[in-house]
């Protein structure tokens, strides 16, 4: 059992002139909560469609728990579950003849699917809306009958693209929260998302990917040690001598030191008590300074430093 | 089956439009009965047809054809006989008909040449010309006979007279009794007749949102992805598509025999029109598939349906009688598997004038198979096209 959930090796896919995935090379552990993150336009739903046959591709191989996946490998689609960016959920039926209808589509027994449906509702908390349809939800429970669509029959692999895109943050919490449930109770997750705070939050590896091209892969920590900026102190300070700004910048681990509208800003590129050290020098000459601030880099800095953008939309 | 049964939960959603049209339909069809009944007896007065001869013979022969038919018709005399004018009296139904006599009729007659030994003219969209032609046909048939019996001339004419006569002696009878029949054929060629409209407008809009709900692109991920192959789903929604298409067609048959009563509906006349409406209950199952297979919005499926229920109703003889069509517009309609529905329920109940052969009925019937054949393909088609498209 210790194959990986998902492996995918030298993915190519294009559109006509469009590149979307290139060589594309990612190893999904099972019982793992795997983020894809990237920005727009990067290729991370395309790689998805790719990996569950939903589209063919020009070039590479994809396996889902050791078994090469196909677009007939109905074997492997019964352990996958999928939670699309946009709601997909007959208008028509209500809420749980839609669970019924989307497990039935997986698990053919009446007396089991009846149970998976009942805790497929329990699980998202949509007891009291049952007899609901979606068109009277309100965005939040959507989301959530959504959700419970594509995991009432309890997959084993289960993909979020996005299921988090325009969401309120409360709603947004408790979808995230959801996932870490379903990862607990043995699900292996793959998230995707171009909103790196939330892939920071949940996720125990990541992979970032701009342009189709898996560009770093690990877990967050492995990905911030990636990069030189480790800590950021800001001091806010009247005035400071050119003489002090070079002493400090002499201090161990400081490799940048600028001052600007009172602000002082010092980068260090790793070590501890780094902040310290700054406030004790300052102390020593006698300054008097105001707030200061010290912080440690985000995968938006990672994603900077290896693409040169910002991954913010 | 899963995707069967959801199907028809999803349908119970459309059911609504279906039902407005088929009380529309049950309107219309009280509505238009008393009109074919109106219709039917205008037909019994028109029986007699105004008529102009040309005798160029002036026979013996000629004289008792002539005599013959000015008995059951209106001979028209005219001012002027040329051509053109002939023309004119015809288009402004001042005569149906012309009948034209060569010279050297009575002598064919007596050579036992029997081909084109008459001629005529008539009005083409008119069923009475049709009748008097049948009449005049009639005459010389038994005329014919008599004379290839080797009766002399005047002894034919005689025998014919006396025969023809007879029949017609007994018309009187069988009139009162074709009468009763013919309400009901006529009441059931309109029933049959408005029902390919409901059917098209009805089916279209109450079926092909339930295939539409199914192809949304979003649901079509999710759907594709699933442990059940895309086929299964699609052989799913196929068979309820045609279930509730059967279904409304038996509800209507059902109807139609409360309204004319089994034994007419299961009289041959009657399930000629059950099967004809059958096979082309089948070509509206397909179009409604076809359409199906489009992401349209509703209001562009609502147009689709008035343009297809309307437009093909009105090209096709259902809200205005065929021959009434221009030929240029029935060139068109040929196109349309209405069209050959309409043309054999009108060659069924004789109200085009049509003559009724068994073969021309399997004829029309074969047409539609072929549009059956024909929409499939299309179907097939439209539905790869999609599935391409998706991704
Ligand atoms: N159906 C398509 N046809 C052509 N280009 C596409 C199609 N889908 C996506 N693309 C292009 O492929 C690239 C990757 O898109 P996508 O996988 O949707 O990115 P992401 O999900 O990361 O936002 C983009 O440049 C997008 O414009
Ligand atoms: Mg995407």
């Amino acid at each position: 059992m210790n194959e990986p959930a998902v492996k995918v090796e030298n993915l190519v896919k294009r559109y006509k002139e469009i590149l979307a995935v290139d060589h594309l090379n990612l190893e999904i552990r099972q019982g793992e909560i795997f983020g894809l993150l990237g920005p727009n336009g990067s290729g991370k739903t395309t790689t998805i469609n790719c990996i569950l046959s939903l589209l063919s591709y020009d070039m590479g191989d994809i396996s889902i728990f050791g078994k090469p996946m196909a677009p007939n490998r109905y074997d492997i689609k019964k352990d996958i579950g999928i939670i699309m960016q946009n709601v997909a959920v007959f208008d028509e039926l209500t809420v749980y003849e839609n669970i019924d209808y989307f497990c039935g589509l997986y698990i053919k027994d009446k007396k089991i699917r009846a149970q998976y449906v009942e805790d497929a509702i329990d699980f998202v908390g949509l007891n009291d809306f049952r007899k609901f349809y979606p068109k009277k939800l309100s965005g939040g429970l959507l989301r959530r009958l959504n959700i419970a669509c594509g995991i009432a029959h309890k997959p084993k692999l289960i993909i979020l693209d996005e299921p988090t895109v325009a969401v309120d943050p409360q709603s947004r919490n408790s979808i995230l929260e959801g996932i870490q449930k379903l990862n607990e109770n043995g699900a292996t997750i793959i998230y995707t998302s171009h909103y790196m705070e939330e892939v920071e939050q949940i996720c125990t590896r990541i992979a970032i990917v701009d342009k189709g091209k898996n560009l770093a892969l690990g877990t967050k920590d492995e990905l911030k040690k990636l990069i030189k900026k480790r800590e950021i102190i800001t001091i806010d300070i009247l005035d400071i001598k050119d003489s002090d700004i070079a002493a400090i910048e002499n201090l161990p681990h400081v490799y940048d030191v600028t001052f600007e509208n009172h602000q002082l800003t010092i980068l260090c590129d790793g070590g501890q008590h780094n902040l310290i050290r700054v406030l004790d020098y300052l102390q020593s000459k006698e300054y008097s300074f105001g707030h200061v601030h010290s912080e440690l880099p985000t995968l938006n800095d990672v994603f900077l430093e290896i693409t040169g953008k910002e991954l913010r939309d | 089956m899963q995707v069967y049964k959801t199907f028809f939960k999803i349908a119970k959603k459309y059911l609504s439009s279906c039902i407005i049209y088929f009380s529309i339909f049950i309107v219309l069809l009280i509505a238009m009965s008393k009109l074919g009944t109106e219709t039917t007896n205008s037909r019994f007065e028109a029986d007699t047809v105004n008529f102009a001869v040309i005798d160029n013979d002036n026979t013996t022969a000629s004289e008792a054809l002539l005599d013959y038919l000015t008995g059951k018709h209106e001979l028209v005399t005219l001012d002027d006989y040329s051509n053109e004018s002939l023309q004119d009296y015809m288009y402004y139904e001042k005569i149906e008909y012309v009948l034209i006599i060569p010279d050297g009729y009575e002598a064919n007659l007596l050579s036992g040449k029997t081909e084109n030994i008459i001629s005529h003219s008539m009005r083409t969209d008119s069923a009475k010309g049709f009748f008097f032609n049948q009449d005049v046909n009639a005459y010389l048939d038994c005329l014919k006979l008599y004379l290839g019996a080797d009766y002399s001339l005047s002894e034919a004419l005689d025998a014919t007279k006396d025969t023809i006569e007879a029949t017609a002696d007994t018309k009187p009878e069988s009139i009162t009794f074709e009468e009763k029949n013919n309400n009901i054929v006529s009441g059931m060629t309109s029933y049959f007749q408005y029902m390919a409209y409901v059917m098209m407008s009805g089916l279209i809009i109450a079926v092909s949102p339930i295939l539409i709900t199914f192809h949304k692109r979003n649901l079509q991920e999710r759907l594709a992805c699933s442990s059940t192959a895309v086929r299964t789903q699609s052989i799913g929604i196929g068979l309820g598509c045609i279930t509730y298409c059967i279904a409304a067609w038996l509800i209507l048959m059902v109807v139609a025999m409360i309204l004319y009563r089994p034994e007419n509906m299961f009289s041959e006349t009657g399930l000629m029109f059950i099967l004809n409406s059958f096979v082309y209950t089948i070509c509206i199952t397909l179009i409604t598939l076809i359409i199906g297979s489009f992401n349209l919005e509703t209001n562009a499926l609502n147009l689709i349906s008035n343009v297809f229920g309307l437009g093909t109703s009105f090209l096709c003889g259902i809200f205005v009688p065929l021959w009434y069509l221009s030929d240029k517009v029935l060139i068109f309609s040929q196109f349309l598997p209405t069209y050959w529905y309409v043309k054999n329920i009108n060659m069924i109940s004789g109200a085009s004038g049509e003559a009724f052969s068994k073969a021309t009925y399997w004829n029309y019937i074969g047409i539609e198979a072929i549009f059956i054949a024909a929409l499939f393909a299309i179907f097939l088609l439209a539905n790869t096209q999609r599935k391409k498209k998706a991704i």
